[in-house]
């Protein structure tokens, strides 16, 4: 009985793991839109948005970190904010190559079947800040919602799915029109807080299906002609 | 330099269930946000497009009376 518990469980995490996308972007109030657009997008193709906004800060974080990289068979890694920060002292911020860099040893190390990808705001601006992945071409969004919606069709190859920019945008609007009752009810003043993040997972995979099954059956309805 | 794309398995895709469930968020919860969602979709009768309507929030103001809010709240800016 418990053998049987624990493959089902097993085959649950696998199946988890398979649609679940790691997102690795900035936290900060100028990226809000291009957050909602990256879950908006994920959410088109049928996956799960995963981002360390889930990890709560503590002891055991980088292990945390870790264990949710290891828990998504893809991943999408944001390298556009290269600028230093406004607060004192002013520095860069290292997280997005950190956590790229943890996310290809696991790769190299343990999970090969893991694909991850890059994207960019400046076209070449990457082999100057991170020439060591010379020979990878960054996705380049240009810092616009439609400019993300773009890329994401172009990094997702293969998918049964295939939305076009049209249907990200409703999800993503749809997103819009939920945050500030998603915001109150979680008494946060920015999507960049867990219970947010999550929550916003929810409606945008919930929109997605919604107008997957409307576009369904728009398409099977008998022609009354 | 090239292009290396994420390839997908055709596996099915998560349903709102299941990202629920992966990203920790209650039942309750998961059909209030689902509910939420369907009152902001509308299908347009004549053109057959989605229209999206902006979800209403209903405050309490300080005379006793409901208004209701379209804006987000004031927001901060956070760094990590």
């Amino acid at each position: 009985m418990a053998t049987r518990k624990s493959k089902k469980h097993l085959r649950r995490a696998a199946e988890s793991r398979d649609r679940s996308v790691f997102l690795n972007i900035p936290y900060d109030a100028a990226f809000e839109n291009l957050l909602l657009a990256y879950v908006a997008g994920i959410s088109a193709f049928g996956f799960t948005p995963r981002a360390t906004l889930e990890v709560p800060f503590g002891q055991r974080r980088l292990d945390r970190i870790l264990d949710l990289i290891s828990q998504c068979k893809y991943s999408i890694h944001d390298l556009s904010r290269v600028q230093l920060d406004r607060t004192a002292p002013r520095t860069p911020r290292f997280n997005m190559p950190f956590e790229l860099g943890l996310t290809i040893a696991l790769e190299r190390a343990a999970f090969p079947d893991h694909s991850w990808v890059v994207c960019e705001t400046v076209r070449r601006r990457l082999n100057k800040s991170l020439s060591d992945l010379d020979g990878t071409d960054a996705y380049v969004h240009g810092g616009t919602i439609a400019g993300v919606f773009r890329e994401l069709g172009n990094a997702f190859v293969g998918t049964a799915r295939q939305p076009g920019v049209r249907e990200m945008s409703q999800i993503y609007r749809v997103l819009r029109a939920q945050l500030a009752s998603v915001l109150r009810n979680a008494g946060a003043r920015d999507p960049f807080n867990a219970r947010v993040f999550k929550e916003l997972g929810v409606v945008a995979r919930s929109a997605a299906d919604e107008l997957m099954l409307a576009s369904k059956n728009s398409n099977t309805e008998p022609d009354r002609n | 330099m090239a292009h290396h794309p994420i390839r997908v398995d055709n596996s099915e895709p998560a349903t709102v269930r299941d990202t629920a469930k992966t990203l920790g968020v209650s039942k309750k919860r998961t059909d209030e946000l689902i509910r939420a969602v369907r009152r902001t979709l509308h299908r347009d009768r004549k053109t057959g497009n989605f229209v999206i309507r902006p979800a209403k929030t209903t405050v309490r103001t300080r005379n006793g009376n409901s208004k209701v809010e379209k804006t987000s709240p004031a927001r901060r800016r956070i760094s990590r």
